[in-house]
């Protein structure tokens, strides 16, 4: 894993969570990868995602959100113009472009987890 | 379905997806390069150029796909290897792009700024990688393969994302070119082959050559020869064209300029009209006197006639006897006795026997017309469409006539081929031509005409033609391009014609002589044919041999002189060298005319 692109929310501190949610998403220019929940899939995607995200020089960043429900007012307020985001418990990542849009989801009964699927949701994140 | 919506994804954002099987490249004498157009079929070359051909390999596999007998199998492996292709291609031309944006947006300070950037670099170089993951998708093949990119990318130090995209785009090329060894191989195995030839087309004499093409045939290259280099001496045709001008001078000085001239519109009129006219008489009352056999076929016109002839005799007959009956009886007692009622009952019986004869022979006509009257009007038919079939064939053998004659009139005034004659042309397969298999054919290769041609002159003409093939089966072309040679440099020319001399002493008038002109001509651009074949300016020096004094045969001149319209018409001032005196000088260029007619 590639702990220089992961970012770790501290969900047993949530007003710190949200602090720094509401910071990674609207003050940095990132391409955002979240990924929600733990579990052994979650770490293969975490594993995937940090690998995907590129060097420090490029824009993709991965955020790891333990426990989603510490900062779920934030996700819900998120730009979602297709409401891909309308199932939560039954999603294990989503990816914001750079000007905070929801434009890819990975549902929990996706079956292709290769890091090119994460490529693909970062490059949607990159298109805007 | 994923494939053509990458394909058209491709459309869409302008790649170069051509249907042109080769892409063609001018290289000059002058070193110069120039693209030529393939999407048009005749071109203006140098006469000393090379001809850089790329080939557009999945168009060309494209192509033969419907040869094959796996035509389905065939066009989905062609249109993978298209569109793979062109998306590494197009990422890797785009990557340099998204390498600088990426070092500007981290020096950036603003989120703005870097959101600008991110904005600017992303779409197309994020397109291309989306389009080759949604293949991907449909294609585990290809998904192990730039799975196994990406690693490979991360792994060796360098994980950043241009990196990737370097891998990926690399990766789908490699891949293409995996299926497209597949796919040569499923053609192969049917036995179906490339060949190329190229042939010179002389315009003078219509002879024709092969061309040497590396890698395609086996033919033996000619000497070479250097269309530019300084050729004084005259060649056979010229040597030849001098004795056919000396014969027309003699000619024309014996019975004068006007007089030759008459001549040669007599000569033309019974040489060339006179006998349009006679054949287009003689194919007209031919064709009159089909269309009336056409008419008179399957009726009986004799037994008509003759039917008709009775009748007329058996009338007049009647007439005849009628009259005599008149006279007989109008002078007789009209008292009507019996015996002369008998009498003239007898003589009625003796006429209705030559009336029965009437009816008989006006029944038969009656019925002859009766039984043709269907085919009357079948044959009248028939007339009419043979008449305006044989017109039309008439009319358009004579307008072809007409093309061919104006073609040559047109070659040998301007020097070269008309494009309804040069698309008559075509590129000879011999069996030194070789049959490629797909997997053998190169990248590319060069149409040396520099080299590989031997000699040669402005206005001859090359086709370079590809087609493939299957065995027993008639080749189908795949590609055909024509040449037209051009001298695009600045030369010298030098020809022969007629010039018209005018000595500056005396009140002699014009004479004419044979000349030879020695001509500089000045560099254009190929396409500017026009200019060649009919302004073609000229400067040089004409020589003349001259008859200012009768006794003295061995007379000659030069003077300095200007050419224009392709050097139909020479003007100068000149002097004899012999009798030491200055002339005006007018010479005509003559190919043609000084060839066929004696004044």
């Amino acid at each position: 894993m590639n702990h220089e692109k992961l970012i770790t929310l501290p969900c047993q501190y949530p007003e710190e969570a949200k602090n720094s949610f509401k910071k990674l998403i609207f003050e940095e220019a990132y391409l955002l990868f979240i990924v929600l929940g733990t579990g052994e899939t979650v770490n293969k995607i975490l594993d995937l995602a940090t690998k995907a995200a590129g060097s420090n020089q490029d824009p993709g960043m991965v955020i790891w959100i333990t426990d989603y429900t510490v900062v779920s007012d934030i996700i819900e307020s998120l730009n979602d113009p297709l409401n891909k985001l309308n199932d939560l418990d039954n999603t294990y990542a989503f990816a914001l472009s750079i000007i905070d849009k929801v434009v890819d989801v990975i549902k929990k009964d996706e079956n292709k987890l290769d890091i090119l699927r994460i490529w693909k949701s970062f490059q949607l994140a990159l298109k805007g | 379905m994923k494939y053509i919506l990458t394909l058209l994804f491709i459309v869409c954002v302008n790649i170069n997806y051509g249907q042109s099987i080769w892409d063609l490249t001018e290289s000059k004498p002058n070193g110069k390069e120039e693209s030529i157009d393939s999407l048009l079929v005749y071109h203006n070359i140098d006469i000393s150029s090379r001809i850089l051909i790329n080939f557009n390999q999945e168009n060309i596999r494209k192509e033969l796909s419907s040869l094959s007998n796996q035509e389905t199998e065939i066009d989905r492996l062609i249109n993978k290897v298209i569109i793979l292709n062109e998306l590494s291609k197009e990422g890797l031309k785009s990557l340099p792009k998204y390498s600088e944006g990426i070092i500007a947006y981290n020096k950036s300070k603003s989120n703005d700024e870097k959101i600008k950037i991110l904005n600017s670099i992303s779409d197309t170089i994020s397109n291309l990688s989306l389009n080759l993951i949604g293949l991907s998708e449909e294609d585990d093949a290809l998904r192990a393969v730039l799975n196994d990119a990406f690693y490979k990318a991360i792994s060796d130090g360098d994980n950043s994302w241009s990196n990737v995209y370097l891998e990926l785009f690399q990766a789908s090329h490699k891949y293409a070119l995996t299926l497209r060894m597949e796919l040569d191989q499923l053609l192969e195995n049917e036995g179906i082959y490339v060949q190329m030839a190229a042939t010179l087309h002389r315009i003078s004499n219509n002879e024709k050559q092969s061309i040497h093409i590396e890698g395609f045939d086996s033919f033996e290259p000619p000497e070479f020869y250097d269309p530019y280099e300084l050729n004084l001496t005259l060649n056979d045709k010229q040597l030849d064209e001098i004795k056919n001008l000396q014969k027309a001078c003699d000619s024309i000085n014996k019975i004068g300029i006007s007089k030759a001239l008459s001549n040669y519109i007599d000569k033309f009129d019974t040489e060339i009209i006179k006998p349009i006219i006679d054949d287009l008489t003689e194919s007209t009352t031919e064709l009159l006197k089909e269309s009336e056999k056409i008419l008179k076929q399957d009726i009986p016109i004799d037994e008509l006639e003759q039917t008709i002839i009775s009748l007329k005799n058996s009338l007049i007959l009647i007439q005849f006897e009628l009259k005599h009956l008149y006279e007989k009886y109008s002078e007789t007692d009209l008292s009507l006795n019996v015996e002369t009622i008998k009498l003239i009952l007898k003589d009625l019986q003796k006429l209705s026997g030559n009336v029965s004869s009437i009816v008989t022979d006006a029944k038969k006509i009656i019925k002859i017309i009766d039984d043709n009257k269907e085919v009357i009007p079948n044959n009248i038919e028939l007339a009419i469409n043979t008449f305006q079939d044989s017109i039309e064939k008439i009319i358009t053998d004579k307008l072809d006539q007409g093309r061919t004659a104006i073609n040559q009139v047109h070659s040998e005034l301007t020097g070269y081929r008309t494009i309804s004659e040069i698309n008559k042309l075509s590129a000879d397969f011999s069996d030194k031509v070789k049959k490629l298999d797909l997997k053998d054919l190169p990248k590319m290769t060069v149409l040396d005409i520099k080299n590989n041609t031997g000699y040669r002159e402005e206005g001859d003409n090359v086709v370079l033609e590809m087609r493939s093939g299957k065995v027993n089966e008639k080749p189908k072309t795949l590609g055909k391009e024509y040449f037209t040679l051009i001298k695009t440099q600045a030369h010298i020319v030098t020809n022969v014609g007629i010039a018209f001399v005018k000595p500056n002493k005396g009140d002699e008038n014009f004479t004419a002589v044979v000349s030879s002109n020695t001509l500089f001509k000045f560099g254009t651009k190929a396409k500017r044919t026009f200019y060649r074949k009919f302004i073609d300016v000229g400067v040089g020096v004409n020589i003349s041999t001259l008859n200012f004094e009768t006794d003295n045969p061995f007379e000659f001149g030069a003077a300095p002189v200007v050419s224009i319209f392709n050097d139909y018409l020479v003007s100068g001032y000149g002097y004899n060298f012999t009798q030491g005196d200055w002339y005006l000088l007018i010479s005509i260029r003559v190919p043609f005319l000084m060839k066929e007619l004696n004044f």
